[in-house]
């Protein structure tokens, strides 16, 4: 796929996830263990043999720039194409809708216009899990000789929805940005179905798992479908690898006292006491006697003894004493910040 | 470039013929072990946390396996520009070609390699040993003392002692006196294997112990004498702390089986000095809602539904339904089918159990299974 060059856009943010996203985006936000979602559409570019691949950056961009870095856990710290860090723009804050800006691209429009050995542009959002090889897509917008094709997806519900990955002939989309260079503030999408001939757009349907991560409770959600060994095949076992920032850790100690079922555990935790329904990112901490039910802790918690969290979502580096107890309920779980000791 | 303070010449062409079935296909240094990492890392991981940048890596046997793991030593932080981890396979020349013939033979056919570094020291080491060493320590001893040779000893048990390379030592801890197993041992103070030479004086001892026709080409037997009996200043460091060599079968399984525990001697969870292994691109473990998992280390990448007590399941081993895996290690990509048992059993990598099996006893020899039961 040496004809298409990729854009992930990872500047928008969320609404409604407390905490969590306080300091970073959406793309940035920690997933299944030990990854962030952008790693799904990173690993996705890569294992469908697009290597050259610009990622839109937020104006937080901290922790997201920390976990890509050059791109080598991808494989994209390449000589020909490889990892380019565009600049996104800011309207006053944090954008928080998933739309994909036209003024994002109008300011990258360099990277569109040097890309003379790719005839297409893949343009895909940052919040969607699924593993998905884009080459059937692509060949089949290739095939149709159609200036644009979008992807969808049949969600949980049964409804037919967008998967915000769309792919464009990289001279339409120059003109498409160059003509509305003056309305910058349009999502490119809306766009396309306004300026383009309706029988000039193809669909394609993508008929593997996809969950889109709108709130807490799909992100919830989303985390305890990797429990299900279907979804956690699909995603993580078959040939396509999701790629992520590696760390090095220990494989995880299940000590005296542990009593695991049901649950993810990633490399580096130490558990002495009982864990259900949950998925523990690398080194937490789980003390005897301290029960971890229906929760999502991320990394480097440090659970004391006889600590009790139910329905609890924890960021990083946070502390919970001995005996306290949070409990959260299926409908109002409790979010605790990074670095909080309780 | 700049000159080298110390560069590493990894020796890692070993059979590693007692661990069977684990080596019929790769090279020992290649064996995995402690569930995600492969023997090889914690002299590489040392190498890097010591600050050394450059390893030459020297493989014989079975190299395969090993360059494909090694890749361009990014997994350590061993891909730089000037240096890196680099392999080193015996080649040919105008005159001919021929195998490496003893530790020594190794390194001297690489000596143009070590030469385009100009390095003023070069550290040997054993691609098959498990510990956590500090060779920046042992290099400062080195040019403290002004030595042309430094070895790392170890303290083993008297009872013990004719089993190894033995050093005497003077009140100094210059070396007087170097026997290779010796019967009646007269010092408990064993080589590890690990040296650091003067440059300029191993260059030349190795190309004359190259044209001895009576020479094994061995570091220990013949080096070493060779530089004791020309008066060179030889002299032990002390090395305290964790060791192993796992040449055997039981050894390998007796030193995996203790580092299920967080106050082990070889410690894995520390943080201060990582071991680094190339093995991290799997996802977190998936405990099923029948799993019982009691003191055991527990890989990313695994998928465990039976019960795991007191065992080690490597990076992407599967354990299904109904099944007991009991002081037990099962080494990557191993799949155990439902409702069988496994007791005091080493499952090698990327082998299939079938459902229903009953492997190992309580006592007596480790088990080993090689091939796919089907």
């Amino acid at each position: 796929m040496k004809n298409v060059c990729g854009i992930i856009f990872a500047n928008y943010t969320g609404q409604g996830f407390g905490e969590l996203l306080s300091k970073r985006t959406i793309a940035s936000l920690p997933f299944g263990g030990r990854y962030r979602l952008v790693d799904f559409p990173l690993s996705n570019m890569v294992n469908s043999g697009i290597s050259t691949v610009g990622l839109i950056m937020p104006s937080y961009y901290r922790s997201l720039i920390d976990h890509v870095g050059s791109g080598r856990e991808w494989d994209l710290d390449r000589k020909i194409g490889g990892l380019f860090i565009l600049p996104g723009t800011v309207y006053g804050g944090h954008n928080t809708s998933e739309a994909i800006m036209l003024s994002d691209l109008l300011e990258n429009k360099r990277y569109l216009q040097r890309r003379d050995k790719e005839e297409c542009v893949l343009l895909v959002s940052s919040n969607k899990v699924c593993n998905m090889d884009y080459r059937p897509f692509i060949q089949q917008h290739i095939k149709s000789g159609k200036k644009v094709s979008v992807a969808n997806y049949t969600a949980a519900d049964g409804t037919e929805k967008a998967l915000n990955c769309t792919i464009i002939k990289r001279d339409t989309l120059i003109e498409i940005v160059e003509s509305y260079s003056s309305f910058s503030h349009l999502n490119l999408v809306d766009l396309l179905f306004q300026e383009i001939a309706p029988e000039d757009i193809g669909t394609y349907h993508f008929d593997g798992y996809v969950k889109s991560i709108e709130s807490l409770q799909d992100y919830i959600e989303a985390s305890m479908d990797l429990l299900d060994p279907k979804v956690h095949f699909e995603l993580f076992r078959g040939p396509r690898t999701i790629f992520t920032k590696i760390q090095d850790e220990a494989p995880a100690l299940f000590d005296d006292g542990s009593d695991v079922i049901h649950s993810m555990i990633s490399a580096g935790c130490e558990i002495e006491g009982k864990v259900e329904n949950s998925i523990l990112f690398r080194n937490v901490e789980v003390g005897k006697g301290a029960t971890v039910k229906n929760c999502i802790i991320l990394q480097h918690a440090d659970i004391k003894p006889g600590a009790v969290l139910e329905n609890v979502v924890m960021d990083k580096y946070s502390v919970v004493n001995e005996d306290v107890k949070l409990i959260g309920t299926d409908k109002n779980p409790l979010v605790i910040g990074k670095n909080k000791e309780l | 470039m700049q000159k080298k303070e110390c560069i590493a010449m990894l020796l890692a062409g070993g059979q590693g013929t007692r661990l069977g079935d684990l080596t019929s296909n790769i090279a020992k240094p290649a064996v995995s072990f402690g569930g995600k990492y492969r023997i090889i890392d914690f002299s590489l991981s040392n190498c890097i946390n010591s600050d050394i940048d450059t390893v030459g890596i020297l493989v014989q046997y079975r190299p395969g396996s090993l360059n494909q793991y090694l890749g361009n030593g990014a997994a350590w932080d061993l891909d730089s520009v000037d240096g890196g981890a680099q392999v080193l396979s015996p080649y040919a020349t105008q005159e001919g070609g021929a195998w490496y013939e003893g530790t020594a033979d190794a390194i001297y056919h690489n000596i143009g390699f070590i030469d385009s570094y100009n390095p003023e020291n070069v550290l040997i080491l054993s691609g098959d040993h498990i510990y956590r060493a500090d060779y920046a320590a042992m290099l400062r001893q080195h040019q403290e003392k002004q030595a042309d040779l430094t070895v790392s000893v170890i303290e083993v048990p008297w009872d013990q002692a004719s089993r190894f390379g033995i050093m005497t030592l003077g009140e100094d801890d210059s070396i007087v006196k170097f026997t290779e197993k010796p019967k009646e041992p007269d010092s408990n103070m064993a080589s590890m294997g690990v040296y650091i030479f003067s440059w300029p004086v191993l260059r030349k001892a190795l190309i004359e112990d190259n044209q001895d026709p009576d020479s094994e080409k061995d570091f220990g037997k013949n080096v070493i004498p060779k530089l004791l009996a020309e008066g060179k200043r030889l002299f032990a460091y002390h090395f305290e702390g964790y060791w192993k060599d796992v040449g055997t079968i039981s050894s390998y399984y007796e030193a995996q089986m203790e580092l299920i525990d967080r106050n082990s001697p070889m410690n894995i969870f520390e943080r201060g000095m990582k071991i680094f292994s190339n093995s991290n691109y799997y996802a977190p473990a998936l405990i099923g809602p029948e799993a019982v998992i009691e003191k055991s280390l527990v890989c990313n990448g695994c998928v465990i539904n039976g019960k795991v007590e007191h065992s080690i399941t490597a990076s992407g081993a599967e354990v299904h339904s109904g099944t007991v895996i009991k002081d037990s290690i099962l080494l990557p990509d191993s799949n155990i089918g439902s409702n069988c048992t496994l007791i005091r059993t080493i499952v090698n990598e990327g082998v299939r159990i079938k459902d229903g099996c009953t492997i190992g006893s309580e006592d007596g020899e480790i088990t080993v299974v090689g091939h796919d039961i089907l």
